[in-house]
């Protein structure tokens, strides 16, 4: 085109301009030069414009651009009433290259004396460094870090982004690296159900590492945002103004917990004082709502601080839920159940119960020596006579206890929502031996959690409406809405006039009547109607592969108050030393716990005192 | 096309001739007498546009004074070409030159042109050095938040951890509050005014004051300005939790 165009009128001048110009030669050479480079320009311009346009560029990102991410916050736990249980903050750990800082430093000094050379530098640096972060850092761990001879080394513990900032500010050869923090304000309270969680290197964040922080992690962890930015090549300089933001970070959910913090705080440290007096090897115990199954506190004897660097080696289970026992007479309450609810007995039927009971090959006798004493069925529970137990479930036939041991959740987990709950162990109906219908209704030859425990006698105090207890109670997302977690179903266990006699019967065990004594008298509470009934399983001697005569469970399950059930309380003891009071039951800690949740909780005062029961007939 | 061109000269002259006769007239009239023998001629060889442009060339002619000017009055508007000559009719001819140069020229256009790049040039760099300022601002702002969110977090930290139930204890436990040995008893008065005691009420018993006085439990964690000077006389009641250690985070 161009050469087409200029052709005409070249020609028609070139007598002019072959004068001035020279030959026409040159004239043509010249242009087919130029046309010939700006077709070359051309050429490469395409190539580099549109043919590799796309992999020029994206090498030029690569050289360029950093990709770094935006860390999520990652939730809190809060318990029922808003009080912070866990939460994240940021935090900056201050690290130093001192043999750099040694070479450089010296070299600065060897340029300029009046410079510091690295020794008199780092004691500078040290200085400064605890200056501004005080105690945190004594100056001596600072010179310590800096004087070691290598090429990385961490300036003390975390310090907050404000401290690391005017240090590094001051002096640009110390770093700073972003951690999250998790603390926990209670430290070992509520522990066993929280966990822990704490920073993790290879993931560049917190992460759950125990109990719900574990199994909630995906919950609470949110997603890390990304950004872009440009660099300097070669260093991590940011050239100013290139910082992009690809995608925010979502912070992680919060959850709030059914759990009472003060509470817990109350049943951790009574218990762990009980079973410490008791010389127990552990203790577990629970409060439940009496109504919607909501667990108050879930505690165990011993537990761990997940703010301290070292956890355990004691306390980082929680065998509250993961370790089963067998429950002994607190069993006895699943006759009971059965047998009112068939209509076999009532509270008040008189039963002529010998000394012992012989159930197929195996001969059952009661705690204490009797002959043959007539007792009501309330006294069978409030002296807890295995004997007469054993007799109603004769009459109650195993099929049927078999139900009721199912209904009462027993031989399946609860669904609480904590990593590595047991469900215990039933043996399956077609398993049992003639034996085996001896031992279950006394509790023995069967397993259960404190929370399933605790579960049977919310049904008796829900009027026969068991409600699989629940311990996370909404997630809070990050925009604010509150999700609560859907209510479990609940399970009619009895029908509710059955629960209500059970639940009445039941309040003999704590009765403490001349002559008319219940076993577990120090389990009541002035002011209040108390409903209970305490348990002693036999454990199994490793040695003989038999029941031991020597360790025992000591267990108690109640509720407060019985007249209009508040909480339910169950309560476990493993292997306490025999010969303190503390060892023989677990009322003693009932009533204590009891008291605290009618003072908390202002619990109206019972109309009266329960009416005297006659549980064994003069 | 070579038709219309050889007739042109024929319309021109009767243009011409045209003009000449209505010499002085008024536009209007020249035009209608114009249009009239437009319409009696193109019945011979003139299309009516041919003839149109013809009548036009004629009136420009009358308009202008100068010769070289012709060519820049054909690129103005039509109204600008039918008021023209009555306004300067009115002045003297050499102010007219003037002013009719000043009107056809281009330095109108021209400033124009200068006065919007000059006023985009500025504008350009106010904006972008208001972008400037504003970024250094933004900077600056975006410090002060994060230096007030840590501070924020600090305190919600403080305010977490003293507001836990073992920090609370120890707290109660040093200002020499003593939990009751048993459950406290209840009042409970009957509608006629008599009063029961349930429950035996129990007196809470202070300790012994220990005789050396126990140093402050202070955590190297604790940021120093959280380090509270030693009480008194300290009661340490029970063997309370401690603030977690912030550096077990």
């Amino acid at each position: 085109m161009v050469r087409r165009g200029t052709r005409p009128a070249a020609g028609r001048r070139r007598t002019a301009r072959t004068d001035v110009a020279g030959s026409s030669r040159r004239l043509v050479i010249g242009r087919l030069l130029l046309v010939i480079a700006l077709v070359l320009a051309g050429g490469r311009l395409l190539q580099v414009q549109g043919f590799e346009a796309q992999r020029l560029s994206a090498e030029a990102a690569k050289q360029r651009t950093t990709v770094s991410s935006i860390p999520a916050e990652r939730g809190s736990f809060t318990d029922r009433s808003g009080n912070v249980l866990a939460f994240s903050s940021e935090a900056r750990q201050l690290y130093a290259t001192p043999k750099r800082l040694t070479t450089e430093q010296n070299k600065e000094h060897a340029k300029d004396p009046s410079k510091p050379d690295a020794v008199q530098y780092k004691r500078e640096i040290a200085r400064y460094i605890h200056q501004v972060a005080g105690d945190r850092i004594p100056e001596q761990d600072a010179l310590k870090a800096l004087f070691t001879d290598t090429t990385y080394v961490k300036i003390g513990p975390l310090v907050d982004p404000a401290v690391a900032r005017k240090v590094t500010e001051k002096y640009s050869q110390i770093g700073e690296e972003y951690r999250a923090t998790r603390e926990y304000p209670a430290g070992p309270i509520g522990a066993n159900v929280l966990g822990g969680a704490r920073w993790s290197e290879d993931l560049g964040k917190v992460s759950g590492r125990l109990g719900l922080e574990s199994s909630l992690d995906k919950v609470l962890a949110g997603t890390d945002g990304k950004k872009v930015s440009d660099t300097a090549m070669g260093s991590d300089l940011v050239i100013p103004g290139t910082e992009r933001q690809v995608a925010p970070a979502v912070p992680g959910s919060d959850v709030e917990l059914t759990l009472d913090s003060d509470l817990q705080f109350m049943v951790q440290n009574k218990l762990t004082d009980y079973a410490r007096k008791a010389g127990a090897r552990s203790a577990s115990a629970v409060v439940l709502d009496a109504h919607t199954g909501e667990v108050y506190s879930l505690a165990n004897d011993k537990s761990f601080d997940p703010n301290s660097d070292s956890w355990g080696p004691e306390g980082l289970g929680n065998p509250a839920v993961t370790n089963p026992y067998e429950p002994g007479s607190v069993n006895k309450v699943i006759t009971a159940a059965g047998a009112i609810e068939n209509g076999i007995v009532k509270p008040d039927s008189v039963l002529q119960v010998p000394g012992s009971i012989k159930v197929a090959d195996r001969t059952v006798g009661d705690a204490w020596e009797h002959g043959t004493v007539p007792l009501t069925f309330t006294g069978i529970l409030g002296k807890s006579s295995n004997v007469g137990t054993l007799m109603v479930a004769q009459q109650l036939g195993p099929d049927r206890f078999n139900d009721m041991v199912r209904r009462f959740g027993l031989g399946q987990p609860t669904g609480i929502g904590l990593p590595g709950e047991s469900g215990g162990v039933v043996p399956p109906r077609k398993d049992w031996s003639g034996t085996t219908f001896a031992n279950l209704p006394i509790g023995q030859g069967l397993s259960m959690t404190v929370l399933q425990m605790a579960g049977m006698y919310q049904a008796i105090a829900n009027d026969g409406v068991r409600v699989p207890p629940r311990v996370i109670s909404a997630e809070i997302r990050p925009d604010g809405t509150r999700v609560p977690q859907p209510r479990p179903q609940g399970v009619r266990v009895v029908s509710p006039q059955t629960a209500h006699t059970v639940k009445d019967m039941l309040r003999a065990v704590v009765q403490d009547a001349p002559h008319q004594e219940g076993t577990g008298k120090d389990a009541a509470l002035a002011g209040y109607q108390i409903s209970g009934k305490t348990g002693t399983a036999q454990q199994i001697n490793p040695v003989c592969k038999c029941y031991s005569q020597s360790t025992y469970w000591i267990t108690f399950a109640g509720m407060v108050p019985a007249d209009n059930p508040r909480f339910v309380v169950g309560l476990m003891l493993d292997a306490p030393e025999s010969g303190t009071k503390e060892a023989h039951s677990a009322a003693p800690l009932f009533h204590d716990i009891a008291a605290y949740l009618a003072q908390r909780y202002q619990i109206p005062l019972s109309p009266g005192p329960a009416p005297v029961q006659t549980l064994q007939v003069r | 096309m070579t038709a219309p061109a050889r007739a042109n000269k024929a319309a021109a002259r009767t243009g011409t001739a045209g003009k000449t006769a209505n010499s002085g007239a008024a536009t209007g009239t020249r035009e209608d007498t114009a249009k009239k023998k437009t319409a009696t001629k193109t019945r011979g060889s003139r299309t009516a546009a041919a003839e149109r442009a013809y009548t036009r060339r004629e009136e420009r002619r009358d308009r202008a004074e100068t010769p070289e000017r012709r060519p820049r009055t054909q690129r103005s508007a039509a109204e600008q070409r039918q008021s023209r000559p009555l306004r300067l009719n009115a002045v003297r001819p050499k102010a007219r030159q003037l002013q009719a140069k000043v009107v056809t020229s281009r330095v109108p256009m021209v400033v124009g042109v200068m006065a919007l790049l000059g006023g985009g040039l500025v504008a350009t760099l106010s904006l972008s050095i208001a972008t400037v300022g504003n970024s250094y601002r933004l900077q600056e702002s975006g410090k002060q938040v994060t230096a007030l969110n840590e501070q924020r977090e600090t305190l919600v930290r403080e305010v977490s951890n003293m507001d836990s139930t073992p920090a609370l204890q120890r707290k109660a436990a040093e200002l020499g509050m003593v939990p009751p040995p048993g459950p406290p008893a209840h009042l409970l008065v009957h509608p006629d005014g008599r009063v029961d005691v349930i429950g035996q009420p129990q007196e809470a018993v202070a300790p012994k004051p220990p005789a050396p006085p126990a140093p402050p439990a202070t955590s190297p964690a604790v940021p120093p300005q959280q380090v509270r000077p030693p009480e008194p006389h300290p009661v340490p009641q029970r063997q309370a939790a401690t603030i977690p250690a912030v550096e077990g985070r």
